[in-house]
């Protein structure tokens, strides 16, 4: 609700955000609400910086960088940085 | 068993006999509909091979149907190739893609698996704009349009009809063969208990990339008829929706049977592009009041028939038509 | 199992054998009572608000229809809704022509929804009528396809009466555009470069978006870094906006020319008066907010038609450009259509619209003649500039025009 003035109302517009967020809140762990907040900060400005300043990414590729910390997250650290790991029992 | 495959050949013999006459009572506009009910079919048929017997769910179909297209519309447009033989290797180039993604997936599962596949589904029309210079980027590639080949004197749509029909049954045929036969056990044991199947000594993780790679080779090939059908590829051509279309065409259909399967695919197609038809029937229920014109019916449309599916029909038509034709079937299967 | 392998080579087979050729009718869309007219544009999406012209040419052809059609038949116009995607632009094409075997296509929106329809129109023989693109291929290439014809003024003429009216105004230019990295944007950048000439490096800076992307205003940011005095905005719809919010935001006062498409008086009373005062485009048509308009007669015929014959209308409508742009298309288009005569063929409304000479259309500026040839195939190439000012458009100066080719 708050993006919309930026991106303008629209029933698509969530889309994008959508990946966005959900990157954010992995990348802090899913159960953690701090988590969720300092992934959101930590993963607006990796995607602006990288954006902005690595020439090969321009703005068309943020998404699938996004995806991409997603993946290597999941893959590396499912927990993210502040969920609690849990253990299963076979 | 033996009663059992004979049905199964019974109503496959059916479909293709339907497959074959059809053209001739409908209208040259209608079969090319029915094509891409096909089409839809095909990716339809891999992904109850994903997800209805290796028990993984993919949300991102629709990025294996472009990688398909973009590959018919690259190889068309940049390199000459004639259409039809693009075909195999978008699907080739498509598999390998799913057979990567199998690979991190492995360590995924259930509602992670769903939303990673769905971010695939997302980021993936990014690609064709970043590397627009031989993917058309936003504008996307105009193809060559649909023609028969070898001088054939038939319609575009008919041809298109055919093409896409008899790749589909070949593909159903080739699907049958595999789920019979051990990846297809394979799979339904990995299924039902990961833990058990490793156990007894089944390489897990090689059968469950291969339903990923084989999936995402019927997904291409569908993704590449749908280019040379519509002549055209932009990052449009296969959006967001498309992959959620897929697994809720799926869900409706039942993943187990043939009959589900070409219902599914015909929910898909119908009410995607005859939203307004859906709106005005929908007009007539009462409590209920539908503008036709407006946008976005196809998309409630679906997520309202989902919900009812899921709640009502858990196994979906396909499974509806068997629970129905139990009292029949029962007595062949009762000797086996 | 071999059976089942057999059976599929068999089907493979039936492809070969199974031939039905239908031939298609002589002369679809076109009976004693009736014209079948489709289109595809965009109803939903970001640029559904372009999507009105096609709302403003059915309720023209609707009042055509109440006063005896033409020879006799009435104009039944079907428009699908594409949300500007080319890839439905075709399917609802195929559609329109095979299933409701339509005359010919009017008016379809989108430079790239054109694009992608144009072959298999031509291919088929189906006039692709008064295309709503400036696209300068449209008018251009016309000998590999015939059956193409556009009609407002094309883009780069555009760009080009920019940059000499620039060179008229400015002694020391110093021009940033922002322009969709596609046809559209492109033409128009190009009109503006070559209309320059020499003093092409008047353009300090140019960014150019995908249109795909979410937000325009950062590169608003990186223009102004420029040190420019005149912005150019070659932006469709939801990213003009962006640009204009973009531009207050930044504290940025350059002359903006704004591309014509975009330039809607609906669009733009949203962005900040700062912004958008002063601001320049090109109009060939009566806008209906304007206040120089508000007793013409052609706006109360259009505001009366609107009323009478509108349906589904969107609110503001009788103010809004794009259904007075709609409206002037549908009388060019019943113009080609009595110019085709009472034995209506598709080749010869190609005919008809090819030797247009029309002085009398009430919805667009007084002077311009609709005037096309078999190899001049720009119906509309006069313009005004207008100034945005107060809250609304104000047309100035003469017409101009600077026709392509």
């Amino acid at each position: 609700m708050l993006i919309a003035p930026i991106v303008f109302l629209d029933p698509n517009m969530m889309q994008t955000v959508l990946l966005y967020a959900f990157a954010a809140a992995v990348l802090g762990g899913l159960d953690s609400p701090v988590g969720a907040v300092v992934g959101g900060i930590i993963l607006g400005l990796t995607i602006t910086l990288v954006g902005r300043y690595v020439p090969y990414v321009d703005s068309t590729l943020k998404l699938p960088v996004a995806l991409l910390l997603i993946i290597v997250v999941l893959l590396f650290r499912p927990a993210g940085l502040f969920g609690r790991v849990s253990v299963r029992r076979v | 068993m033996k009663a059992k495959l004979l049905l199964e050949a019974l109503s496959f013999a059916l479909l293709v006999v339907a497959v074959v006459l059809l053209p001739h009572h409908v209208s040259d506009f209608h079969s090319r509909e029915l094509a891409t009910v096909g089409m839809y079919f095909i990716a339809l048929v891999g992904l109850g091979i994903l997800t209805g017997y290796s028990g993984q769910i993919s949300l991102g179909h629709g990025a294996f149907m472009a990688i398909g297209g973009y590959t018919t519309a690259i190889l068309e447009v940049n390199h000459g190739v004639r259409d039809i033989w693009t075909i195999p290797i978008a699907g080739l180039v498509a598999g390998a893609a799913g057979l990567l993604v199998g690979i991190p997936a492995l360590r995924l599962s259930g509602p992670y698996l769903a939303l990673v596949t769905l971010g695939i589904a997302i980021a993936f029309p990014q690609l064709p704009k970043k590397y627009g210079h031989f993917t058309g980027g936003t504008t996307g590639e105009i193809l060559n349009l649909p023609k028969a080949p070898f001088g054939l004197h038939t319609t575009p749509n008919h041809w298109l009809y055919y093409l896409t029909w008899a790749i589909a049954l070949m593909l159903l045929v080739c699907a049958w063969v595999l789920l019979r036969t051990k990846p297809g056990r394979t799979w339904q044991a990995v299924r039902d208990s990961e833990t058990a199947a490793a156990a007894s000594g089944i390489g897990v993780p090689a059968y469950k990339t291969l339903a990923f790679g084989i999936s995402a080779f019927y997904a291409g090939i569908a993704g590449s008829l749908f280019a040379i059908a519509t002549s055209f590829v932009n990052p449009d051509t296969y959006p967001i929706v498309l992959s959620i279309f897929l697994v809720v065409g799926l869900a409706v259909g039942g993943a187990s049977s043939l009959a589900g399967l070409l219902a599914g695919a015909a929910f898909v197609y119908y009410l995607d592009n005859h939203a307004d038809a859906v709106a005005r029937w929908a007009d007539h229920l009462p409590f209920v009041s539908v503008n036709p014109q407006q946008s976005g019916i196809p998309s409630v449309a679906f997520g309202a028939v989902l919900i009812l599916v899921v709640l009502l029909l858990p196994t979906g038509v396909g499974g509806l038509l068997h629970r129905l034709l139990r009292p029949l079937t029962s007595r062949l299967y009762s000797r086996s | 199992m071999r059976r089942r392998v057999v059976l599929a080579c068999l089907v493979i087979a039936a492809v070969c054998a199974a031939a039905a050729a239908a031939r298609p009718l002589a002369n679809p869309g076109v009976s004693s009572t009736e014209i079948d007219l489709g289109s595809s544009v965009p109803l939903s999406g970001e640029a559904a608000a372009a999507g009105s012209v096609a709302r403003g040419a059915d309720a023209y052809f609707k009042y055509v229809n109440a006063h005896g059609g033409v020879f006799g038949r009435k104009i039944s116009f079907t428009y699908l809704d594409d949300g500007y995607d080319p890839g439905r632009a075709v399917t609802n094409t195929i559609r329109l022509v095979q299933q409701n075997q339509v005359f010919a296509m009017f008016a379809p929106l989108g430079t790239d929804n054109n694009l992608a329809i144009r072959k298999f129109l031509n291919q088929q023989g189906v006039p692709q009528l008064f295309v709503n693109s400036g696209a300068t291929t449209f008018g251009r290439d016309y000998k590999q396809y015939p059956w193409t014809i556009g009609y407002i003024p094309p883009y780069s003429e555009e760009g080009k009466i920019y940059a000499k009216y620039i060179l008229q105004q400015f002694k020391r230019p110093k021009i940033a555009v922002l322009y969709q990295n596609d046809d559209y944007g492109q033409d128009l950048l190009n009109g503006l470069r070559k209309g320059l000439g020499k003093k092409a490096s008047a353009i300090v800076a140019k960014v150019g978006y995908d249109p795909t992307t979410t937000d325009v205003q950062p590169l608003i940011t990186q223009l102004k870094a420029s040190k420019a005095n005149i912005l150019c905005i070659f932006a469709f719809g939801k990213f003009s906006l962006q640009a204009f919010f973009g531009v207050s935001g930044a504290g940025w006062h350059p002359q903006i020319f704004v591309n014509d498409v975009s330039a809607a008086s609906s669009l733009m009373v949203i962005p900040p008066k700062s912004a958008t005062k002063g601001a320049i485009s090109i109009v060939f048509g009566k806008d209906p907010a304007a206040p120089i308009w508000a007793n013409d007669k052609g706006i109360k015929l259009f505001q009366s038609i609107l009323a009478k014959y509108g349906s589904g209308l969107t609110p503001g409508a009788s103010k809004d450009g794009y259904y007075t742009a709609g409206m002037a298309e549908a009388f060019t288009m019943v113009d080609t259509l009595r110019k085709a005569g009472k034995s209506l063929t598709r080749a010869g409304v190609m005919r008809a619209a090819t030797h247009l000479n029309e002085k009398n259309n009430p919805f667009v500026l007084p002077g311009i003649v609709v005037h096309t040839t078999p190899t001049f195939r720009y119906p509309i190439t006069q313009v005004k500039l207008q100034r945005w000012t107060n809250g609304a458009w104000h047309p100035f100066g003469k017409l101009v025009s600077q026709p392509p080719g």
